[in-house]
């Protein structure tokens, strides 16, 4: 793979991670991934938003639903930060949905969405809907920038098999704490179908927030 | 909160001074928590790696050996250097009225010895429940008001029966965030669907009790042990009872310190009666060991022979009963020691206050020192033993990221002037690493 394929440019990439139902988590998870649990049934649903300027796909903005997993650890290679499953993508242009499906086999809801970010004192509002219908609200709020450079494992799963990719998240300032001073709302939609919204806790137990990011994906790895 | 993921070194920051944080620090727990493979044992060459490095580096500041009593000045073996450091002041120790080393206390527990011997030698059910047993538990339903009690091996294992005991699958059991491991464990045990409701939010507890129909307990704390603050029980029982909830509450931390009587918390709100179970221990207060549930002769009755943590242990030995035996009466005997504790709490948080400690939210014995930095939480606890402080550390995941700690423990025991002394040294350390302003020169004393 060239240099440059699989790197992403972004603004601002923020993500944060509420507590769910494990019943909801084990039945939107492949048969080989099990969740994580934050709690005794409990588990993790991570919400993303990215606004990408540069990259493969070009500019657009993108909202991922993932659920947080036990990472593949192989001795010797470095421990990844975390590792999940998107389960669901959503992204505002059709070249760059066409990218996560065909290269990345990442599922995606199969019509444009619109992701706006609202950028304030400390905090920054994201807001995801499609076609005037609402998805979710979600804010995230900032602790102390610094530059950072993290590894996660990134699984997907297709008609053609089960893969993992390992991603690096670089950026000039990163952001993180556990202070549940942000929000989530999310709405009735054919993205969020896949969970029951009054389970999901509406404020997340951790928010990350990267500043000036590139997110470089490995090539798909076959499990 | 369990483990949720791992970290790499790179993702931590550095140290900004007092030299390099070695590199095991980086990692913690979380990181040996789930490992892929087959082999059951697959985690444990890495742990033992990681452990051997970062156990010297500061993880040895855990568990390290008293040479006696645990007074209010103790003498500590350092495990890593083999030396022992004499005369630290202890912040550690839960012996919230320095009853664990009163004479009568150890003079009941010699006299038992002599007439039981060391253990109990069954479990309560069969041959392990003694003439003593039977009396303490008499004696505490009487000191809590409360038909019937019914003692534990642990605090861990009273809250493990109780819950399990009590709740089945298809119940719901909603406890706050803080909740102790023992709840969770409780809850995991019981296979009732299990909640947990923001810290002290009625509204998310509500959000949580009005989805669901069947059974239900809510289940908090008095003093919520990390934190030092207490549950809004008022608002809590309200809508656990509108909701048709019943409310365990674990006393744990505020057992003889809260309260007219000292019964706990929900004394202290006048809610004792609406609260339908109550959980206390005696490793806390009591300076002894083991914990108990009180409530109604039904209650109690239902519980001895479903709670499997009582029923399948040895029951607590007729040694420790006799020395909490002991220490109740005297906790009853002299109200001044309570008088005295809450003196102390209000003096050091003055005197940390006057520092500018950061304590949070506390208003209780347990006084968290919020460090706030993960990666130098264990080097500022080495700095405080050596300037004379021995006072336990608690780091992620055991609490949120950003938010390391010291476990500070007040006792009616310590003396103004060892109130005094601790408050300058903590400020002091604290100074020296950014953490509060530089004032520790201004910490007056009302001692003379």
């Amino acid at each position: 793979m060239p240099a440059d394929v699989g790197h992403y440019y972004f603004n601002n990439g923020v993500n944060c991670l509420f507590e769910m139902p494990t019943s909801d988590a084990r039945r939107l998870l492949p048969a080989h991934l099990q969740p994580l649990e934050v709690q005794h049934e409990r588990s993790i649903l991570s919400v993303t938003a990215f606004d990408f300027y540069k990259g493969d796909g070009g500019i657009y903005q993108e909202a991922v639903l993932a659920i947080l997993v036990p990472p593949r650890l192989t001795p010797g290679e470095r421990l990844p930060k975390a590792a999940l499953f998107p389960f669901l993508v959503g992204t505002t242009t059709e070249p760059s949905r066409r990218e996560g499906i065909d290269r990345w086999r990442l599922p995606h809801l199969m019509q444009d969405i619109e992701v706006t970010f609202k950028e304030g004192d400390e905090c920054i509002d994201i807001s995801v809907g499609a076609g005037g219908d609402p998805i979710l609200d979600m804010t995230a709020t900032s602790y102390k920038f610094e530059a950072t450079e993290m590894l996660f494992h990134t699984f997907m799963s297709d008609d053609e098999g089960d893969f993992v990719s390992h991603v690096t998240m670089e950026g000039e300032g990163y952001s993180e704490h556990e202070f549940e001073r942000g929000s989530l709302t999310l709405y009735e939609h054919e993205m969020t179908k896949g969970l029951t919204l009054d389970e999901v806790n509406d404020y997340p137990f951790r928010e990350q927030w990267l500043k000036k990011g590139v997110e470089k994906f490995t090539p798909l790895r076959s499990l | 909160m369990s483990v949720v993921e791992s970290e790499a070194p790179e993702d931590r920051p550095a140290a900004a001074e007092g030299g390099q944080v070695p590199s095991a620090m980086q990692y913690d727990y979380t990181n040996f928590y789930f490992g892929s493979g087959d082999d059951a044992f697959a985690m444990l060459e890495p742990f033992s790696e990681w452990w051997a490095e970062s156990h010297p580096a500061g993880y040895y500041l855990y568990g390290l050996p008293m040479q006696g009593a645990p007074k209010t000045r103790v003498d500590i073996r350092d495990t890593k250097t083999g030396q022992i450091h004499h005369d630290l002041l202890n912040f550690a120790s839960y012996n919230y009225l320095g009853l664990s080393y009163r004479p009568e206390v150890k003079e009941a527990v010699i006299e038992a010895t002599h007439l039981y011997g060391n253990g109990a030698s069954g479990s309560p059910v069969l041959s392990g429940s003694m003439e003593i047993h039977y009396q303490l538990a008499e004696r505490l339903a009487v000191f809590k008001g409360k038909e019937a009690v019914l003692i534990f091996p642990t605090g861990y294992s009273a809250n493990l029966g109780v819950i399990a005991g009590l709740m089945r699958p298809g119940d719901l059991i909603v406890a706050d965030q803080y909740a102790h491991a023992s709840v969770v464990d409780g809850m995991i045990l019981s296979k009732a669907n299990s909640r947990f409701f923001r810290h002290n939010k009625v509204e998310d507890l509500e959000r949580k009790l009005k989805r669901f129909d069947g059974k239900k307990l809510v289940i908090v704390e008095g003093v919520y042990s990390m934190d030092g603050d207490i549950a809004v029980l008022p608002e809590i029982l309200e809508v656990s009872k509108r909701h048709g909830a019943r409310v365990l509450i674990d006393e744990a931390h505020s057992t003889f310190i809260y309260g007219e009587r000292g019964r706990g918390v929900a004394e202290h709100f006048g809610l004792d009666d609406e609260v339908d179970i109550h959980i206390g221990t005696f490793s806390k207060s009591l300076g002894g060991q083991g914990g108990f549930v009180a409530g109604s002769k039904a209650l109690i009755d239902y519980l001895r022979g479903f709670s499997r943590s009582r029923f399948f242990s040895c029951g607590i030995s007729p040694v420790v009963a006799a020395g909490i035996l002991k220490a109740l009466e005297i906790f009853e005997a002299e109200p001044e020691l309570r008088q005295r504790l809450w003196a102390n709490v209000e003096y050091m948080h003055s005197l940390l206050n006057q520092g500018g400690v950061p304590v949070g939210n506390s208003e209780s014995q347990v006084v968290p020192i919020l460090v706030n930095d993960d990666a130098r939480v264990l080097e500022i606890g080495e700095a405080l033993m050596r300037d004379g402080v021995y006072i336990n550390p608690v780091q992620y995941p055991a609490v949120p990221k950003h938010k390391s700690r010291f476990r500070m423990s007040i006792s009616a025991a310590h003396s103004r002037e060892e109130l005094e002394q601790g408050a300058r040294i903590i400020t002091r350390v604290l100074e020296r690493y950014g953490i509060c302003p530089q004032t520790s020169d201004t910490i007056t004393s009302t001692t003379g």
